[in-house]
C-alpha cells in the first residue's frame, strides 16, 4: 500500500512538472532576434507619427503586424482577417455600407480608412471609444459583430503556430511560446498599420510645385480652404491639410434630431455620456476619398455628389449641428469643382511598398 | 594670536550663514487660472443662455485660444512657458467647472515680481512656423489650430449659437476665428507678489466675453456677420481687427 501511495505521488508530481513544462512553452532562443527600426520617409509637412516609446517601429514588428492583419486566424471560423473590411484597393475600407462580420454579421457603422492613422494622436473609431491604436487592435477581435473569436483563443492559436512563434520572437524578442499575448499582437498590428502612408497625391505634387491643378481642382481648392472671392465652401475647417482631418468630432448634420437624445446613434456622445457630444462623429481624412465610399459613419451616400449636396444644402437641424454647418450655395458647378479637388488626393503609392501588401 | 583669529574666523562662518537665510532660496509656485464669464456670469457650455446687446440670446459651444511667451516681470523676467492653449471646451461643460477655470501651475524662484505679461496668439517667430515644425507633444502641433489660407495659427476660436428667431431653437451659429500676425495682441499688468518657498501665489485671469464682442455702442453684429474668417474681404478684415481688439480688453488680470 504504501508503495501504492509512493507511485501516486511520484506520477502526480512528474504530470504537474510535465504540464509546468507545457505552460512555458517552447523555447525560441534559437531563432535570432535582432530588431531593426523601421524607417519611413514621410513629408516634411506631416506632423509626427505617433510612435510610442513602448512600441517603436522595427522592421520585424511591421513583419509580424502584417501577417496578422492578412491571415484569418485570429477569427472564430478562420474566415476573416482585418482585410476583410479594410481592403488595400480601396483604401483599406470594405465599400460597404455597413462592415459585415462572421456569418454575415452587420456591423453599425462603415470600416474607416486606415491610410494615414499613424497620426492619429487619440480617440479612434468613428466615436473615439479607444485611446489609441495598440488599443484599438485588440477590439474587433472579440466583437461580436467582427471576428467573434476570444483573445484566449486566438493566442492559443497563436501559441501553437510554428509560423508566429518565429514571428513573435523575431518582432519582440520573446523567450518562450507561451509569451505570445493579445498585446503584443495589438502592437504588431500597431505598428504595420503605422506604415499605411499617403502623402504623394496630386495635391501634394502641386503642393510640392511639381505640377499645377487643372483649372476645375483650382476652383475647388479655392473654395475648400477659402483662399479667394468664390464661395466659402467651409471644408477646410473639419477637412484642414495636410491630412485633410483636424481629427476632432463635430456633428456635421446628417440626422434631424429633435432632441439632444434622439440621436439614432449618439456616436461620440455615447463614449462621453455628454448630450452636447451626441451625433458628433470623427472627422475622417479626405485623402483617397474617391476610394472610400460609400460616405458618412452610416454609409448614407453613395456618390460625392451626395455628399456635396448635403453640404452645400446645409443638412439637418438638431441642436448640436456644428454652427459651421450651414446653406453655402454653391452652383452644380461649383460642387463639381470641389469634387475635382477632392479627387485629387487619391493616392494608393503606399501599394508600392511591399511591407504593406499580403505576406500570403 | 591664534585664538583671536579663530575667533574671527568663527564670526565670519556665523555671519555668512546668517547672510545665506536672508537670501531668498528654493522654489515656489504660481498658479495662473482663467476664467470665461459673460458680462460677468461664468459661462457654462452650451447649456446657458446669454443676452446679446441686440438682446438675442446666445450660447456658447467652443471658446479656446493661444496665449504666447507669459512672463513674470521682476528683477529677472521668467519666462514659464512659450506658448499655452487656454481651452474651456471641458472644464466649462458645469457651472462649478466654471467657477474653478482652467489652472496651469508652474515652478519659480523665490523672489519678490512685479507683474504678469503674455501675448494673445503665438507671435511673429512662432506664427511663421508649420504646426509640422513643432514636436508632438507641442500645442502648436494642430492642424485644428492652424488657418492654411492665412499662413497662421488661429490664435482664438469663439463658437457658439444664438436664438435668432426668437423661439428657443437657437439654430443658427456664429464662428470668430482670429489669426495672421496683424492680429496679434499683447497684454501687460502691473501688480507686485511674492512667490515663497513651497508655497502657491495664484493669479486669476478672466476673460469676459461679452467685451470680446464690443460693447454697447460698437459691437459685432452676429446677425449680419455670424462668421468671418476670409483674408479677401476688407470688411470682414476689419471686423477681425475689431475681435482681435475686443478680445485683449476682455481680459482682466488680478492677484488672487
Amino acid at each position: 500500500m504504501r508503495y501504492i501511495y509512493l507511485g501516486l505521488v511520484l506520477i502526480f508530481a512528474l504530470t504537474g512538472c510535465k504540464e509546468s513544462e507545457d505552460d512555458k512553452g517552447l523555447d525560441l532562443t534559437n531563432i535570432e532576434y535582432d530588431p531593426q527600426a523601421y524607417v519611413l520617409e514621410i513629408s516634411d509637412v506631416f506632423p509626427d507619427l505617433t510612435d510610442p516609446l513602448d512600441n517603436p517601429l522595427t522592421y520585424d514588428g511591421v513583419q509580424l503586424g502584417r501577417h496578422l492583419f492578412y491571415d484569418p486566424i485570429i477569427s472564430v471560423d478562420s474566415s476573416m482577417a482585418c482585410v476583410s473590411c479594410h481592403d488595400p484597393k480601396l483604401a483599406f475600407t470594405d465599400g460597404k455600407k455597413f462592415s459585415e462580420g462572421v456569418d454575415g454579421s452587420l456591423g453599425k457603422r462603415s470600416a474607416m480608412s486606415l491610410v494615414n492613422v499613424g497620426f492619429v494622436q487619440k480617440d479612434f473609431f468613428w466615436d473615439g471609444r479607444s485611446p489609441s491604436l495598440e488599443h484599438q487592435a485588440i477590439l474587433p477581435i472579440e466583437d461580436p459583430l467582427e471576428l467573434q473569436d476570444d483573445w484566449d483563443n486566438v493566442e492559443d492559436k497563436l501559441q501553437n503556430s510554428p509560423r508566429y512563434q518565429e514571428l513573435f520572437r523575431k518582432a519582440f524578442g520573446i523567450i518562450r511560446s507561451s509569451e505570445i499575448t493579445r498585446d503584443l499582437a495589438a502592437k504588431s498590428l500597431a505598428q504595420f498599420q503605422r506604415i499605411i502612408i499617403s502623402d504623394n497625391s496630386e495635391f501634394d505634387k502641386v503642393f510640392r510645385g511639381e505640377f499645377s491643378f487643372r483649372s476645375e481642382a483650382q476652383s475647388g481648392f479655392e473654395m475648400f480652404f477659402d483662399t479667394s472671392s468664390a464661395p466659402d465652401a467651409e471644408c477646410g475647417h473639419c477637412h484642414n491639410w495636410p491630412l485633410f482631418t483636424t481629427n476632432e468630432f463635430f456633428n456635421n448634420g446628417i440626422t434631424a434630431a429633435a432632441d439632444l437624445d434622439d440621436f439614432p446613434d449618439k456616436g461620440l456622445g455615447g463614449v462621453t455620456n455628454y448630450r452636447f457630444e451626441n451625433g458628433f462623429f470623427r472627422a475622417p481624412s479626405l485623402r483617397n476619398i474617391e476610394l472610400t465610399a460609400p460616405y458618412m459613419h452610416d454609409g448614407r451616400f453613395e456618390t460625392l455628389e451626395e455628399v456635396m449636396e448635403h453640404y452645400n444644402s446645409g443638412g439637418h437641424a438638431s441642436e448640436t449641428r456644428d454652427p459651421l454647418i450651414k446653406p453655402i450655395g454653391l452652383s452644380f458647378t461649383q460642387k463639381e469643382d470641389i469634387i475635382a479637388f477632392l479627387k485629387t488626393l487619391t493616392d494608393t503609392s503606399y501599394l508600392e511598398n511591399p511591407d504593406v501588401i499580403s505576406p500570403f | 594670536m591664534k585664538n583671536l583669529l579663530g575667533f574671527l574666523a568663527l564670526v565670519m562662518l556665523f555671519g555668512t550663514m546668517a547672510c545665506g537665510d536672508d537670501e531668498p532660496s528654493g522654489e515656489g509656485k504660481l498658479t495662473l487660472t482663467f476664467k470665461a464669464v459673460y458680462d460677468g456670469e461664468p459661462i457654462v457650455m452650451n447649456e446657458e443662455e446669454y443676452t446679446y446687446f441686440n438682446d438675442v440670446a446666445l450660447k456658447f459651444s467652443k471658446l479656446h485660444f493661444f496665449l504666447s511667451e507669459p512672463t513674470v516681470q521682476g528683477d529677472e523676467n521668467q519666462e514659464l512657458i512659450d506658448i499655452l492653449f487656454v481651452d474651456f471646451g471641458v472644464q466649462n461643460r458645469t457651472l462649478e467647472g466654471a467657477e474653478e477655470g482652467v489652472s496651469f501651475t508652474y515652478d519659480l524662484p523665490v523672489g519678490d515680481y512685479t507683474g504678469l505679461n503674455f501675448g494673445i496668439g503665438p507671435n511673429a517667430e512662432q506664427n511663421a512656423l508649420l504646426p509640422s515644425d513643432y514636436p508632438s507633444d507641442h500645442p502648436l502641433q494642430t492642424s485644428a489650430g492652424y488657418w492654411t489660407p492665412w499662413s497662421s495659427f488661429i490664435f482664438s476660436k469663439t463658437e457658439g449659437k444664438y436664438d435668432a428667431a426668437g423661439d428657443g431653437s437657437f439654430g443658427t451659429g456664429f464662428v470668430y476665428h482670429i489669426g495672421s500676425d496683424d492680429m496679434y495682441r499683447s497684454l501687460s499688468q502691473v501688480g507686485d507678489f511674492a512667490i515663497k518657498s513651497d508655497k502657491t501665489t495664484e493669479w486669476i485671469i478672466t476673460v469676459d466675453y461679452k467685451n470680446a464682442f464690443g460693447d454697447a455702442t460698437n459691437n459685432i453684429d452676429i446677425e449680419t456677420y455670424p462668421a468671418f474668417h476670409s483674408p479677401q474681404d476688407p470688411t470682414l478684415t476689419e471686423l477681425t481687427k475689431m475681435l482681435s481688439d475686443n478680445l485683449q480688453a476682455a481680459f482682466t488680470l488680478s492677484k488672487k
